[in-house]
């Protein structure tokens, strides 16, 4: 580390960016003489702070003695004078305002002796109770009746988010696009029909929502997942993402996150980098579980329980979340002049449905299967793994070298 | 070997643990501000280890030495900390604040002299080092909010706070290695 003390001092104002915390957390943990570094360094950071406040007592006890000399450690004269003179002014102001208060009540006792004094109105003419009672409620039933007749403040809904791209999606609202640069407002009701869009929110955080789905955008760093997929990510560590799905809330913490929220109400999170922390909810509100779910860890949250068991964590390549806006490659045939059961040098065979294991392999030109269209090696080229790399029963993903 | 506790006469033993943990205060508190940066929410925890240590005072070996004891009690209640506040931005993983406690109890013997020379380097950093050591350490102020009220950017701020600091640090290392030998002013000053 070119300068550790940089660093230090870095992390006691909390003046990092995480990956630079990460950085400083490996360094100190590399060696016992940098961690006796960070030690002293903490000692001399916690010394100062006792030092310091330690001064800022003595100040108010005393002037220090311009020679620079310790002097006794007593209450300053001046200090003292300065209190009582304050104490005078205090005592003096409420006197003053009690002298105030006197002459006010004096007056008004005066005004209302004077009205008492005055020739006496004429009585009013008598009125029946019953009138006055009937009067009096029709008066506080109108009130009440304009009162109820009032519209209700209505929420205005404000544009959060807006697409940033979107791959063969429609929403089930016709009249909502979903072309890129779409703008996206609290208060709407969202229902993904078809395809996967991307969302840029206001707040710096993209969510990629896959169909079928339902959500609402909350604010410009939150949202809603009635039910559905969404993969929720932060690009840099100030950006704040908050997912509420219908019995938890959960909080990005500088993470990539996917959520899926089932018919059932079954939440399942996938925290691919990062950690997030999530809270569930019981039916009344209550806060039942709250944790931290680290990288690579998976876990579903049980509605009415609202109970955090763990979830087997898919492999990358078998994720059921949509990670990134994959869109389809330009495939062009690679395999024009080689005969079946060559390799292909275009295409790597790089991983394999359970088989954890997998080593890339070359793919290799090979015979169609009967349901598929003939082979022309011109226009297309068939890949597979059979019969050089075992089992084909498998899912297999190629991917283009 | 463990003495017999018990016989061990109650006010006697609160005189014991008053000296013991007056002497220990200064690491442990530097091993809980090394940890949680916070200096209240530091402080906080600083009074749970002061409760726990006193009640489970009659537990404590005296053949041993107290500091790791203790240390052991302020490990505990930091990394209980750290477990509710596991949302918090940047904090250390429970082995590394284990380590933090294991390297306290290693350079515990030297870090009064440290302190008596930081005392005398202190004294000589005064003006607008001084103001804005005393906002980010008396006042508990970041950077971010030192740079509000002085006007400062938050890294103009936070580049001072290193130079007073480095500062300071080399004056501490002077000081240590040519005690008793006077001290020069470290360059953190108007």
């Amino acid at each position: 580390m070119a300068d550790s003390q940089k660093f230090i001092d870095a992390y006691f104002d909390d003046n990092f960016t995480d990956q630079q915390f990460a950085e400083f957390v490996a360094w100190i943990s590399e060696n016992p003489v940098n961690m006796a570094e960070f030690v002293r360094a903490s000692y001399m950071h916690s010394s100062m702070r006792d030092l310091l406040q330690y001064d800022d007592i003595r100040g108010l006890m005393g002037e220090t003695l311009e020679d620079g000399s310790e002097k006794e450690l007593l209450v300053d004269t001046q200090y003292i004078l300065s209190m009582l003179e304050e104490d005078e002014k205090i005592a003096q102001r409420k006197a003053e305002e009690q002298a105030r208060i006197e002459i006010l009540a004096a007056k008004k006792f005066s005004t209302s002796r004077h009205q008492r004094n005055r020739p006496r109105r004429p009585k009013p003419a008598p009125v029946s109770q019953n009138v006055f009672y009937a009067t009096a409620c029709s008066l506080v039933a109108a009130i009440v009746f304009i009162f109820w007749m009032l519209p209700a403040p209505v929420p205005v809904p404000m544009v959060v988010a807006s697409i940033e791209d979107s791959i063969d999606a429609r929403w089930s609202d016709p009249s909502l696009s979903t072309e890129p640069g779409t703008q996206l407002s609290t208060l709407e009701n969202l229902v993904l029909a078809k395809g996967i869009v991307q969302i840029e929110l206001e707040g710096g955080a993209k969510i990629v929502v896959e169909a079928p789905a339902t959500l609402e955008l909350l604010s410009a760093d939150s949202a809603r997942l009635e039910w559905g997929k969404l993969v929720g990510r932060v690009p840099r560590s100030e950006v704040q993402l908050t997912i509420q799905t219908p019995q938890a809330t959960i909080v990005d913490l500088g993470t990539e996150f996917g959520v899926e929220v089932n018919r059932q109400q079954v939440t399942h999170l996938h925290v691919f980098e990062g950690r997030v922390a999530v809270a569930t909810f019981d039916a009344k509100g209550r806060t039942t579980q709250q944790r931290t779910v680290l990288v690579d860890e998976a876990v579903y949250l049980q509605p009415k329980t609202g109970a955090i068991e763990p979830a087997p964590a898919a492999s990358p390549f078998m994720s059921p979340f949509m990670r990134r806006l994959l869109f389809p490659l330009p495939i062009y045939s690679t395999g024009v002049g080689l005969a079946e059961g060559d390799d292909d040098p275009h295409w790597q065979i790089v991983a394999a449905q359970n088989m954890p294991n997998f080593v890339p392999q070359p793919a290799i030109v090979a015979t169609p299967a009967p349901t598929y269209l003939p082979n022309d090696s011109r226009r297309s080229q068939w890949l597979s793994l059979s019969p050089k790399c075992g089992s084909g029963g498998g899912l297999y993903v190629p991917h283009h070298v | 070997m463990k003495h017999d506790n018990d016989s061990i006469d109650p006010a006697a033993s609160r005189v014991e643990l008053n000296v013991l943990w007056t002497k220990a205060h200064p690491v442990v508190l530097a091993f809980i501000r090394s940890t949680i940066r916070d200096f209240h929410r530091g402080e906080d925890v600083m009074q749970e280890v002061a409760a726990t240590a006193a009640e489970k005072f009659d537990q404590y070996d005296r053949e041993r030495p107290f500091p790791p004891w203790v240390l052991g009690i302020a490990r505990n209640k930091v990394l209980a900390y750290l477990r509710k506040h596991a949302s918090d931005r940047h904090v250390f993983d429970g082995e590394t604040v284990g380590k933090i406690a294991t390297v306290c109890v290693d350079i515990e013997g030297e870090l009064p002299d440290m302190r008596k020379a930081l005392e005398v380097c202190m004294k000589q950093v005064k003006g607008r080092a001084r103001k804005i050591l005393e906002m980010r350490y008396v006042r508990n102020q970041n950077p971010a909010t030192i740079s509000h009220a002085t006007g400062m950017s938050a890294n103009a701020v936070s580049v001072m706070l290193h130079r007073v600091r480095k500062a300071l640090r080399e004056c501490v290392h002077r000081q240590l290695s040519s005690m008793p030998m006077p001290v020069d002013t470290p360059q953190g000053g108007d």
